[in-house]
C-alpha cells in the first residue's frame, strides 16, 4: 500500500469551492488560524527549526566537516552535546546541518509539486471534456505505479545530485494537488462570476490568472504545507534504500538510517534518537500547520 | 452504464500504451546495465562484454527493443534478464507473501480506523478529537523504517523472539502451528503498514462521519428519539462508509505497490522488493511488466470503483 | 447495535489472535543445532556456474560442485574432481626448408646430455618441420636451443586479426566465419609452400585468427584481396576496392624489424626484414573483413594438460562423472549463445579430447600458466543440459538453473526465494560424508537487521565492518578471524595527463599521501600498507618492497626538482604559469572510497596542490570517464584473482585496446616483457622471480598510489564449529577453525559441533566410499 506510506489518501474531489475572493477572506482566515491553539505553537515550533538550521549554517558546515578519529563514538561533552559519531564528528553539528539539507529538499519538492499540479489541475479542469478525462486517467494511472520505483528510477537517469533528487521527488508528488485543484476549477467554473467573466467575453489567460488562480490559494497553500512533510518522509525512505541524498549531505532521515546501522544493539541513544525526534517534531508540526491552515481557509470544509 | 464501461476501457488503451512507451523510456535511458559487475573484471574481455550485449538485444536499436519486449510482454514469455525466468512466474512466486501481508494489513487498518475515526467525530471539537488527530498525526510523521527498528530492537535484540521472514527459521513445526507462526510472523510488518493507514483513514472517517451527521436523515432520525448510539452506528455510519468502496478500488494496484521498506526490514518475499533488486539490477522486462501490471490493475480498480459507487448510491449515474 | 460491537470488538479480537498465535508458536522457538546457518543480503541470482557473475551465487556453487582443480589453505591449486595431471608440452620450429630442418634437428641431436635440463625428452623431423616433445610447458628451451641452433634460423610462428567490421552483412550471417575457415583450409591444402597457413581459429562468430608461418605483408595482402573475392563480392557486391597490392612491399620494408615483439626478443633469431610486418600494421582498412598482424613466436609451443579424472564420483542424481562432463563444461563456456562471462581464461584452448571415460586432455594455442587455476571452474553434468539450445534458454522442463546437480558436499534441497536455500548433504561425496545434516543460506536484505539477528544467533557467522571489530573484539562471546584479502585500494593517475607523466611527481605524491594514516582513520586499522600490484596473501606478492613512508618535506623536495614551486605565491605550486590542481573522481556509494578522496584532498593541500573531489554514479563513472581515459585522478580498487597475471591492467598492449582495463595507460617495456614471462611460465619458482621484479618496479613507477591491503573482519561464536577434516594419510585431522589465506571457510564442508558428533553414527574413513 504506497499511499499508506504517505500518509494521505488521494481525495476524489477538494472540499467545495471559497466563492468569489470575499472582501477580508484572509483576514478572517488569519484570525481563524490564530485561534487555532495547535496550528499557533507549530508555526512557532517550525520558526525555531528554520531559524536555528539556517543561522547556525556556516558553524555547523565547518564543524561537518571536521573528523577527529581519535575521538570516535565519545559520549556527550561540552563541545558535542550530542557526542560524536564513527569519524569523530560533532554530532549536533550534523543534526543541524541536515536539517537545514531536509527542509530544503521538502520545500523545494513541494514547490515542484505544487507547480505541477496547479498547472495539470487548472488545464484539466478549465478545458474539460476529453482532454480532462486523458490527463486524469493520466494521474490515476501515475498515482498506481509504483512511485519509489519512479523515483529511483528517475534518479539513475539524471545521476544522483541533490537537484535531480527533490526534481522527482516533486514530480511523483504532484499527484494529489491536481485532483484538488481540478475539482476546485470545476465547482468554480460553475459560479456565476465565471461564466458571467466568459459570456463578456475575456480571454482565457485573464480569466484564469484574475478570477481563478486568487481563489484557489486557499487550496494550494494548504496542500503546498501538507507536501512539504511528505516530501521529507519521502526523501527519508529514499535514504533508507541508499539511494537518497548523496553522501555529503546528510538529511535527517539518512542520519536515522545510518546510526541505526552503526549502533546496532549499542544503545547509543544519543546517538540514534535526535535525528529522528527532530524529523518527527517537523513533520508532526508542518502537518498540524497545514491542518489549521485548512480550518482557517476553509470554514466549510469542516 | 454498459457504454460508459466500454468508452473507459477504450481510453484506457492509448494510456496503457503511453505508459509502457513512458516506463520503457524512463528504464532505457537510465545509466547501466544488466550484467553490473563485469566492467572493471580482468577476466573479462570486451568481446565477452559484446556478447552479453547480443544477448540482451542492447545492441539494437531503441525502437527494435521497445517492439521486443512488448511481443514477449503480451505473449507472457518475456523474461527476466537476471536468471531468464519467466516473469510472471516471479511475480507468481512472490504473490501469496505479498497479498497475505496486504489483507491483514488492510484490517488492521480499518479496524483501527475505523472506531477511531467514529470516536473522533462524535466528540469533535474536544480534547478528545484533537487526542485523536495527535496520535494519528504522530502516526503520518513518524518514518516506519524507524518504528520498525525500534521495535526489531525490543523483540529481537532485547527478547530474542523471531519475528524476521515469512516464519521462524529453521524449525520444523507441525501445519496448525506453522500457521500460527506465519500469523505471528506477519504481525509487526502489519502493524507498522496499519500505522501509516490508521493515521490517514482514521482522519478520512472523521471527515465523511461528521459530514454523514449534520445530514438531514440523521437529524430526522434523531428527531424521531432514536438513541445516540442508533443514529450514529445505524443511520450515519452507513453513508459515511460510502466513500470508503472507493478505497477498495485503489487497493487492488496498491498491491503491486508492494513496501520496499518494511518488506526489506522484515526480510519479507514480497512484490515491493522484487521492483526494487529489478531496478537495482537494471532487469527491464521485470521492471516493465510490473509497471504494465500495475497500470491496468489502477484503470481496471478504478473503473470498478466508479460502477460500485453508481451501485451503492443510486443517485449517480453515468450516461 | 450488533454493528457498534463487533466495530469496536474487532481491534481487541485481532490483537487477541496475533497473541494466540504467538503463544501457541512461542514453545518452538527454539535453536537449531543440525544446521549452519549463513546469511546475506541477496538471493544469488541463478546457480549455473556457467552464467552466474555474483558473489551469493559463488557460495553457494561451492558446495554444490567440484572443479578439476581447487585452491587449497595456501592458495595452491590441487587436485580435486582430477585425481592428478600431468603437463606437458609440444614445440614446432619451421625452416625455410627439410634441408634446414634435418641441420637443425641434427644440432639439437648433438646436444643430448642437456636435454633432460631442458625437459626436452624427443624430436621427430618431419619436412621443413621439427617437433619437440617437453615435459614442461613454457618457453624456458627456447634460449638453449637457439643457441645449439646456431646460424640456423627458423621460421616465425604469427598470429592474425581478422576483424569482420559491424553494420556489415559479414557480421549479420553467422556461418561467415565458418565459411572462411573451410576457405582457409582449403588454401593450406593447396598451397604448402612457404609463407602459408596453419591453421584458422573462430573466437566468436564476429571474429577469427589465423595462424600462419613466415608469412610477410604481401602474402597476407593476397590472402585479404582472395577472401575478399571469394566472399566478399558475394556479400557486398559494392565492394571494388581491397589493397592496392604495389603499395604493401614499400609498407613492409617501411617497418623496422626490431619491434616485431616476441616473448624472448633477446635470444631469438630476428626474423628477416620481408618477412616480418609491424605489430599493429594494417593490410587494408577497406574491404568487408580486415586481416591485422597480432604477434609472432620464433616457434609453434602448444602445452598439454592430461587430467586423470576420479573414478567412481557420482552426481547427486547418481549417474556417474565422465570426461564427458568435463569436455561438455568446456563446450558450455565457449558456446556463444551462452555468453559466460568465464569464457576468457578457455579462449586460449586448441581443443579438449576424451580419449577414454577418465582421461581428459586439453591443448593449448600457447603457453598460459595460469591455466590450471582456471580449472576450477565448477564442472557441469552433460546429460542433464546436453540438447538445450543454450544454458540461458532451458526447456521449461529443466529447472538446473535454479536447482542444479553436481558432484559436491551438499545437495540443493529447496529454494525459497528471497528467504533461504538449503542445502543437504551429500552421503556419497568422494572425499567422505560431511558431518553437518544441512547447510541454510539465509537472506536478509537489511545490514542493521543482520545485526541484530546475529548477535541474537539468527545465524553463525558474520561480516563485520571495520569500526564494528574493536566492539566485536571486546566481546568474549564472538572470535574474529582476520587477514589481508586479496584486493587493495589505490588511486590511479592519468599517465596521459600531463601533470603526471613524471615519475619523481608520482614518487613524490606518493610521499605526501599519508597511507599509515588513511589506514588507521578510514579502516580504523584493519588493513596493510599495499607495495604493488600483489595482495600479501599470494605469493606473488614481494615481501622486500617497502613502502614509501609518509615525508612530505621530500615530497615537496622532489616536486620542486621537478619543476614545481610556488612562484605566484598563491599556495598551489606551479610550472610554466600552469598551477598543479586536478580533479579526483571516484563512484558513490562506497564511504571507503569517499573517505580516501577527502584525506587525500587534505594531505595534497599541505604540499600546494588543489584537488577537486567528484563522484559518479557507477555506470557513468565507468563508460564516460573510466572507458573514455577521462580523468586525471580516480580511487579504485581492485579483487585480484589468485593467478599471476597482470596482462589485462598493467601490459602496455592494452593502453589502446578500448574499454581495457589498463585505464592509467601505463607502459613499461620491461614490465611487458616479465607479465609476457610470467604467463607463460610453467616453474613457479620462476614465475615467483618474475612477479617479484614486477612489484618492485611497478611500485617504483608509481603509476597507482598503492594505498593499502584492506583486512578481511568476520566474527562467529566462540567454539561453535570445528574443522575435521580428512588429511592426506587418509585420517581425520580435528582442528579448530583458523583463517588461512584463503579465508576462515575453506574448509567449511568439514565444519562440525558437538551437538552433531553426539547424535551422528560414526563417520567413516575419508575417501571410503560406502
Amino acid at each position: 500500500m504506497t499511499t499508506a506510506q504517505t500518509g494521505t489518501m488521494p481525495p476524489k474531489e477538494g472540499p467545495p469551492p471559497l466563492g468569489p475572493r470575499a472582501q477580508g477572506y484572509w483576514a478572517k482566515a488569519l484570525r481563524r488560524l490564530r485561534r487555532n491553539r495547535v496550528a499557533v505553537v507549530s508555526g512557532i515550533v517550525l520558526l525555531l527549526i528554520f531559524v536555528t538550521c539556517f543561522t547556525a549554517w556556516p558553524w555547523a558546515a565547518e564543524a561537518y566537516s571536521q573528523t577527529h578519529y581519535d575521538k570516535a563514538f565519545e559520549g556527550p561533552t561540552w563541545q558535542a552535546p550530542l557526542g560524536r559519531d564513527e569519524h569523530g564528528r560533532n554530532y549536533l553539528a550534523q543534526i543541524l546541518y541536515g536539517g537545514r539539507i531536509s527542509l530544503t529538499v521538502g520545500f523545494l519538492a513541494a514547490s515542484v509539486a505544487v507547480c505541477i499540479g496547479t498547472l495539470w489541475g487548472l488545464v484539466a479542469g478549465y478545458v474539460g471534456g476529453r482532454t480532462d478525462a486523458v490527463m486524469m486517467r493520466i494521474v490515476d494511472v501515475l498515482y498506481s505505479l509504483p512511485y519509489i520505483l519512479l523515483v529511483v528510477l528517475l534518479t539513475l537517469v539524471f545521476g544522483r545530485d541533490w537537484r535531480v533528487l527533490f526534481l522527482a521527488i516533486g514530480a511523483v508528488s504532484w499527484l494529489t494537488m491536481a485532483r484538488v485543484i481540478r475539482g476546485q476549477v470545476l465547482q468554480l467554473k460553475a459560479m456565476p462570476f465565471i461564466e458571467a467573466a466568459r459570456a463578456l467575453g475575456l480571454p482565457t489567460r485573464r480569466i484564469l490568472l484574475v478570477h481563478m488562480v486568487p481563489n484557489l490559494a486557499g487550496p494550494i497553500l494548504v496542500y503546498a504545507t501538507l507536501t512539504v512533510p511528505q516530501a521529507i518522509l519521502q526523501e527519508s525512505f529514499l535514504s533508507f534504500l541508499g539511494i537518497g541524498m548523496p553522501p555529503d549531505y546528510p538529511t535527517w532521515g539518512a542520519l536515522s538510517q545510518q546510526v541505526m546501522q552503526i549502533n546496532t544493539l549499542a544503545n547509543d541513544w544519543h546517538l540514534i534518537l535526535p535525528p529522528c525526534v527532530a524529523l518527527s517534531i517537523t513533520l508532526l508540526a508542518l502537518n498540524f500547520l497545514g491542518d489549521g491552515l485548512r480550518d482557517a481557509l476553509d470554514p466549510q470544509g469542516r | 452504464m454498459m457504454t460508459f464501461v466500454l468508452r473507459r476501457l477504450l481510453v484506457s488503451i492509448p494510456i496503457l500504451f503511453g505508459i509502457t512507451v513512458v516506463s520503457f523510456l524512463i528504464v532505457h535511458l537510465a545509466p547501466g546495465t544488466p550484467y553490473p559487475g563485469l566492467e572493471l573484471n580482468p577476466k573479462v574481455s570486451p568481446e565477452i562484454r559484446r556478447l552479453m550485449e547480443q544477448t540482451y538485444h542492447f545492441d539494437k536499436p531503441l525502437i527494435a527493443r521497445y517492439g521486443l519486449i512488448m511481443k514477449d510482454m503480451f505473449t507472457g514469455q518475456i523474461r527476466s534478464f537476471q536468471d531468464n525466468e519467466r516473469v510472471l512466474v516471479k511475480i507468481g512466486r512472490r504473490l501469496p507473501a505479498t497479498i497475505s501481508l496486504n489483507i491483514v494489513a488492510t484490517i488492521l487498518t480499518m479496524a483501527g480506523a475505523i472506531p477511531l475515526g467514529i470516536y473522533a467525530a462524535r466528540h469533535r471539537g474536544t480534547w478528545r478529537d484533537q487526542g485523536v488527530t495527535v496520535l494519528s498525526f504522530m502516526g503520518i510523521a513518524l518514518p516506519s523504517f524507524w518504528v520498525a527498528y525500534m521495535l526489531l530492537m525490543l523483540f529481537v535484540g532485547k527478547m530474542g523472539i523471531p519475528v524476521v521472514g515469512l516464519r521462524t527459521f529453521g524449525v520444523e513445526m507441525p501445519f496448525g502451528v506453522g500457521l500460527m507462526d506465519r500469523l505471528w510472523h506477519l504481525f509487526l510488518p502489519a502493524v507498522i503498514f496499519a500505522i501509516g493507514g490508521i493515521a490517514a483513514q482514521s482522519r478520512y472517517m472523521r471527515g465523511s462521519m461528521a459530514d454523514a451527521m449534520v445530514q438531514d436523515f440523521v437529524r430526522t432520525a434523531r428527531a424521531k428519539g432514536l438513541s445516540d448510539e442508533a443514529v450514529v452506528y445505524k443511520h450515519a455510519l452507513r453513508n459515511a462508509l460510502l466513500p470508503m468502496v472507493t478505497i477498495f478500488g485503489l487497493l487492488l494496484p496498491s498491491l503491486l505497490g508492494g513496501a520496499v521498506i518494511i518488506e526489506t526490514i522484515f526480510a519479507y518475499p514480497g512484490i515491493g522488493r522484487l521492483g526494487f533488486e529489478a531496478v537495482m539490477a537494471r532487469d527491464y522486462p521485470t521492471i516493465m511488466t510490473l509497471n504494465t501490471i500495475a497500470a491496468i490493475l489502477v484503470l481496471l480498480g478504478n473503473l470498478v470503483a466508479d460502477v460500485l459507487y453508481a451501485v451503492v448510491d443510486p443517485r449517480i449515474r453515468y450516461e | 447495535m450488533r454493528i457498534r460491537t463487533i466495530i469496536l470488538a474487532s481491534p481487541i479480537v485481532l490483537l487477541l489472535l496475533f497473541a494466540l498465535a504467538f503463544a501457541v508458536s512461542l514453545p518452538f522457538f527454539g535453536e537449531r543445532r543440525e544446521q549452519l546457518v549463513m546469511a546475506s543480503t541477496a538471493d544469488p541470482e541463478i546457480l549455473n556456474p556457467i552464467l552466474s557473475t555474483t558473489a551469493p551465487a559463488g557460495i553457494i556453487q561451492s558446495f554444490v560442485f567440484d572443479g578439476l582443480m581447487r585452491l587449497d589453505e595456501n592458495a595452491e591449486v590441487e587436485p580435486a574432481l582430477a585425481e592428478r595431471f600431468e603437463l606437458t608440452q609440444t614445440s614446432r620450429l619451421y625452416f625455410a626448408s627439410p634441408q634446414q630442418a634435418a641441420a637443425a634437428a641434427r644440432a639439437i641431436e648433438a646436444h643430448r646430455v642437456a636435454w633432460e635440463e631442458l625437459g626436452l625428452e624427443a624430436i621427430t623431423v618431419e619436412a621443413d618441420r621439427v617437433e619437440l616433445a617437453l615435459t614442461m610447458p613454457g618457453t624456458g628451451y627456447r634460449e638453449a636451443l637457439f643457441e645449439w641452433l646456431g646460424p640456423i634460423e627458423p621460421v616465425p610462428f604469427q598470429r592474425w586479426q581478422v576483424r569482420i567490421p559491424p553494420d556489415t552483412q559479414w557480421q549479420e550471417e553467422p556461418a561467415t566465419v565458418d565459411r572462411v575457415l573451410a576457405w582457409l583450409e582449403k588454401v593450406q591444402a593447396a598451397a604448402p609452400e612457404k609463407p602459408r597457413v596453419i591453421y584458422g581459429w573462430k573466437n566468436t562468430s564476429g571474429s577469427m585468427e589465423i595462424y600462419t608461418i613466415g608469412a610477410d605483408g604481401r602474402f597476407m595482402d593476397r590472402l585479404q584481396t582472395e577472401l575478399a573475392e571469394a566472399f566478399g563480392t558475394k556479400v557486398t557486391p559494392a565492394e571494388a576496392s581491397v589493397a592496392p597490392a604495389p603499395a604493401t612491399p614499400a609498407r613492409v620494408a617501411a617497418t623496422p624489424p626490431a619491434s616485431v615483439s616476441t616473448t624472448a626478443p633477446a635470444t631469438a633469431p630476428a626474423a628477416a626484414p620481408a618477412a616480418g610486418p609491424g605489430p599493429g600494421m594494417q593490410l587494408s582498412t577497406a574491404g568487408p573483413l580486415r586481416i591485422e598482424f597480432d604477434r609472432s613466436w620464433p616457434a609453434q609451443d602448444e602445452p598439454l594438460i592430461a587430467f586423470y579424472l576420479r573414478k567412481g564420483v557420482r552426481w547427486h542424481d547418481d549417474k556417474p562423472f565422465t570426461s564427458a562432463d568435463a569436455r561438455y563444461t568446456y563446450e558450455a563456456l565457449m558456446f556463444e549463445r551462452n555468453a559466460s562471462p568465464r569464457r576468457a581464461d578457455f579462449e586460449v584452448i586448441k581443443h579438449v579430447q576424451t580419449p577414454d571415460e577418465y582421461t581428459f586432455l586439453v591443448r593449448y594455442k600457447e603457453p598460459y600458466s595460469p591455466c590450471l587455476y582456471s580449472w576450477g571452474m565448477d564442472i557441469i553434468p552433460r546429460h542433464l543440459l546436453a540438447g538445450e539450445p543454450s544454458l540461458r534458454e532451458l526447456s521449461a522442463a529443466n529447472d538446473f538453473n535454479k536447482f542444479p546437480v553436481g558432484t559436491g558436499p551438499y545437495k540443493m534441497e529447496r529454494w525459497a526465494t528471497n528467504q533461504y536455500i538449503s542445502l543437504v548433504r551429500n552421503d556419497d561425496y568422494w572425499e567422505g560424508r560431511p558431518h553437518l545434516p544441512r547447510i541454510v543460506y539465509r537472506v536478509i536484505p537489511d545490514p542493521t537487521v543482520s545485526q541484530m539477528e546475529f548477535q541474537t544467533g539468527g545465524f553463525d557467522y558474520a561480516g563485520i565492518e571495520p569500526h564494528q571489530e574493536e566492539r566485536y573484539r571486546k566481546d568474549p562471546r564472538y572470535q574474529i578471524f582476520e587477514g589481508p584479502s586479496n584486493s587493495y585500494n589505490y588511486i590511479g593517475w592519468n599517465l596521459q595527463s600531463p601533470l603526471f607523466r613524471d615519475k619523481r611527481v608520482r614518487k613524490a605524491l606518493a610521499h605526501a599521501i599519508n597511507t599509515e594514516a588513511i589506514i588507521e582513520h578510514v579502516m580504523y586499522g584493519n588493513g596493510r600498507p599495499a607495495t604493488g600490484p600483489y595482495s600479501p596473501v599470494t605469493p606473488w606478492w614481494n615481501p622486500d618492497v617497502e613502502p614509501f613512508g609518509y615525508d612530505p618535506e621530500k615530497a615537496r623536495a622532489m616536486l620542486a626538482e621537478a619543476g614545481w614551486k610556488d612562484r605566484d605565491g598563491d599556495g598551489i605550486l606551479d610550472k610554466d604559469g600552469q598551477p598543479f590542481r586536478f580533479t579526483l573522481i571516484l563512484n558513490n556509494g562506497v564511504p571507503v572510497r569517499k573517505d580516501i578522496a577527502v584525506l587525500t584532498q587534505q594531505y595534497l593541500k599541505r604540499i600546494g596542490i588543489a584537488v577537486e573531489v567528484i563522484e559518479y554514479e557507477w555506470a557513468v563513472f565507468i563508460k564516460q570517464y573510466i572507458d573514455a581515459r577521462n580523468f586525471d585522478a580516480c580511487v579504485l580498487g581492485w579483487s585480484m584473482s589468485f593467478d599471476q597475471d597482470l596482462y589485462q591492467i598493467w601490459h602496455s598492449s592494452q593502453v589502446a585496446v578500448p574499454g581495457s582495463l589498463n585505464f592509467v595507460s601505463y607502459s613499461n617495456p620491461e614490465v611487458d616483457q616479465l607479465i609476457e614471462k610470467a604467463r607463460t611460465e610453467f616453474n613457479l619458482e620462476k614465475v615467483e622471480e618474475y612477479t617479484h621484479r614486477i612489484s618492485e618496479m611497478i611500485y617504483d613507477d608509481q603509476p597507482y598510489c598503492f594505498l593499502f591491503y584492506p583486512q578481511s573482519l568476520a566474527a562467529m561464536p566462540k567454539g561453535l564449529y570445528t574443522v575435521k577434516r580428512p588429511g592426506k594419510d587418509g585420517q581425520w585431522i580435528e582442528e579448530p577453525i583458523r583463517r588461512t589465506k584463503l579465508g576462515f571457510t575453506v574448509y567449511q564442508r568439514w565444519w562440525t559441533r558437538e551437538f552433531v558428533e553426539a547424535h551422528e553414527q560414526p563417520t567413516l574413513t575419508p575417501g571410503v566410499q560406502p
